[in-house]
């Protein structure tokens, strides 16, 4: 499959909208509105450290991956596309040896090398302990975001975003990052005094924030709770159901390959589109936002066929 | 113009809250096919750090019979595991007392590759426990034991087991075997796991308590590695069968 064809497969929203949009031969936004941002987010997640491809002896990855393929797909994106949101939800580190030996430094000189807009906190972050930690921090030219940790009685006081607001052409965008309980996951003795707090309200909480204190047009959760859990545990699929303007969770840790993105309603009956990409960094995740900002604030949600179309004239 | 309004009006209707895009997701494949070249730069980087590494990692250790992969209840990965951690731990242990270990515990989600037929490397060994961990002897009363069991006979994951033989029924332990001896809740018994494991990881909570806290000095991996050694130097390959060892009975 080439890149080509996969700008066009997959998913097609087709909406009560849509069909009227069809019905009325004229997509409204093809009439006279240039207002239209297509924002491309690519994203990953449990990475583990998994820098070179896996050998071909591998039973079930064989040649796949890598750090130097992802960025050269990224490159690829990013020669099509104006803008670009790179992220990651977590467990970067760990899996292979170069996490042992070198504790982090290559992955996130690498992410960095690639143009990472952000990443989030997984539960493996916390291997080599706070120190080790905060010993590579340096490294990532990017920001770690975790809203529901609390490090302020920890080395990582202040040196971890709570949440970021980030701008792509006329799109503001506001990120909060969600991580799972540590206790019984984490030693102990690595994660110290991280207090961790309930994700549910934190999500609530930021959401509003982003949305009415800094009028975002984009809420994004990135997100390590994991995808979703028979017992009932807090997951994406749980957030997402209880939140109102959180649009997109970027999630990670169940290693779910979810293609094409799950779409679960949330408490105000919108749709929240959940992306998980499976694990070690042998895929990459693609969404592609059309927004439409015409006449004030109301948008418009339309059939995918029909944009792309747009795209083509 | 009108007609756009109209939208607007149906729009509203709907709802206030709208969404205000249309989403397109798809997720792909890294493979030589869909990314035929890789990035240079970051090559040139990766290759930094890789030659340091390669050295020691590529060496291959022994050669294994066949594929060896978790299972549950019983893997063939989680029995070649635990079986050769036990040996090396009792081999090692030096016990105040007298007693030595009775039966060996680690856990599933510590398996994180299966072990391909053939060379295997250090790196593999790395990537099969890239874990830290610590070998420790727990000396647990007989009724927190007897909780290890419960927690063994509920678990949805086949965990590695080494000198017991386990019997689940109805999610409970149904028979359960120490060294041939059925166990005996008034007895206390010595069980090697992983430092993470005694400390409460993957809810192992039975560990929070023990009687005895004893480090071995050495890592898991390392344990692994000399055992890899061991085999080769003896011209043999590494495999591992199934025997049963936790099975679930109607």
């Amino acid at each position: 499959m080439t890149l080509k064809n996969i700008d066009r497969r997959t998913f097609v929203k087709t909406t009560m909208l849509g069909g009227f949009a069809l019905g009325a031969g004229i997509p409204f936004w093809a009439s006279g509105n240039n207002d239209v941002s297509h924002l491309c987010i690519l994203h990953t997640n449990d990475t583990h450290s998994r820098i070179d491809p896996y050998p071909s002896n591998d039973p079930n990855f064989p040649m796949m991956g890598g750090y130097a393929r992802r960025a050269a797909l990224i490159s690829q994106v990013r020669n099509q596309v104006e803008h670009v949101l790179l992220l990651d939800a977590g467990d970067i580190f760990q899996g292979t040896p170069y996490y042992n030996i070198y504790g982090g430094e290559p992955e996130l000189r690498l992410m960095t090398k690639m143009g990472y807009d952000a990443s989030t906190i997984g539960n493996h972050e916390f291997d080599n302990g706070l120190d080790g930690l905060e010993r590579v921090l340096p490294y990532a030219g990017f920001p770690f975001i975790n809203s529901n940790y609390d490090f302020s009685q920890t080395i990582l006081n202040e040196k971890i975003e709570t949440y970021k607001i980030l701008y792509r052409g006329n799109l503001k965008i506001g990120i909060y990052g969600l991580g799972i309980e540590l206790e019984g996951l984490v030693g102990r003795n690595l994660y110290g005094n991280t207090v961790y707090h309930d994700p549910i309200k934190v999500a609530q909480r930021m959401e509003m924030i982003l949305k009415e204190e800094h009028h975002c047009d984009l809420v994004l959760c990135l997100s390590h709770l994991g995808y979703k859990y028979e017992t009932g545990k807090v997951s994406d699929v749980v957030i997402a159901g209880k939140t109102r303007y959180t649009d997109i969770i970027l999630g990670g840790h169940t290693h779910t390959l979810l293609d094409p993105p799950a779409q679960i309603e949330n408490a105000a009956g919108k749709i929240v589109y959940i992306g998980q990409t499976g694990y070690a960094g042998v895929r990459l995740g693609r969404m592609d936002l059309y927004f439409n900002k015409n006449s004030g604030k109301i948008f418009v949600e339309s059939n995918t066929t029909n944009i792309l179309k747009y795209q083509d004239v | 113009m009108l007609s756009l309004l109209c939208f607007f009006g149906i729009f509203a209707c709907k709802g206030p809250d709208q969404q205000r895009y249309t989403l397109e997701g798809s997720v792909i494949l890294l493979d030589s096919i869909n990314v035929p070249e890789t990035d240079r730069e970051l090559e040139k980087i990766i290759m930094e750090y890789r030659e340091s590494l390669e050295a020691d990692m590529s060496k291959v250790l022994v050669y294994s019979e066949h594929v060896m992969e978790r299972g549950s209840p019983e893997g063939k990965l989680n029995n070649f595991v635990a079986d050769l951690v036990f040996d090396i731990g009792k081999e090692i242990y030096q016990p105040d007392d007298g007693k030595s270990i009775d039966f060996c515990l680690l856990n599933y989600g510590g398996l994180r590759v299966p072990l391909p037929k053939g060379e295997i490397t250090n790196e593999r060994v790395f990537e099969l426990l890239p874990f830290e961990n610590e070998m420790v002897v727990i000396t647990l009363t007989g009724e927190r034991t007897g909780e290890l069991f419960q927690y063994l006979a509920a678990s949805e994951r086949g965990m590695p087991v080494s000198g017991i033989k386990l019997k689940i029924k109805d999610k409970k332990p149904h028979e359960v075997l120490i060294n041939g001896q059925e166990f005996d809740i008034n007895k206390s018994y010595k069980v090697l796991t992983s430092d993470y494991l005694a400390g409460g990881g993957d809810h192992m909570n039975f560990f929070l308590q023990p009687v005895n806290y004893e480090l071995l000095g050495k890592r898991i991996r390392d344990a692994i590695i000399l055992h890899m050694q061991r085999v080769h130097a003896e011209g043999k390959k590494i495999s591992s069968e199934l025997d049963g060892r936790i099975s679930v009975v109607n």
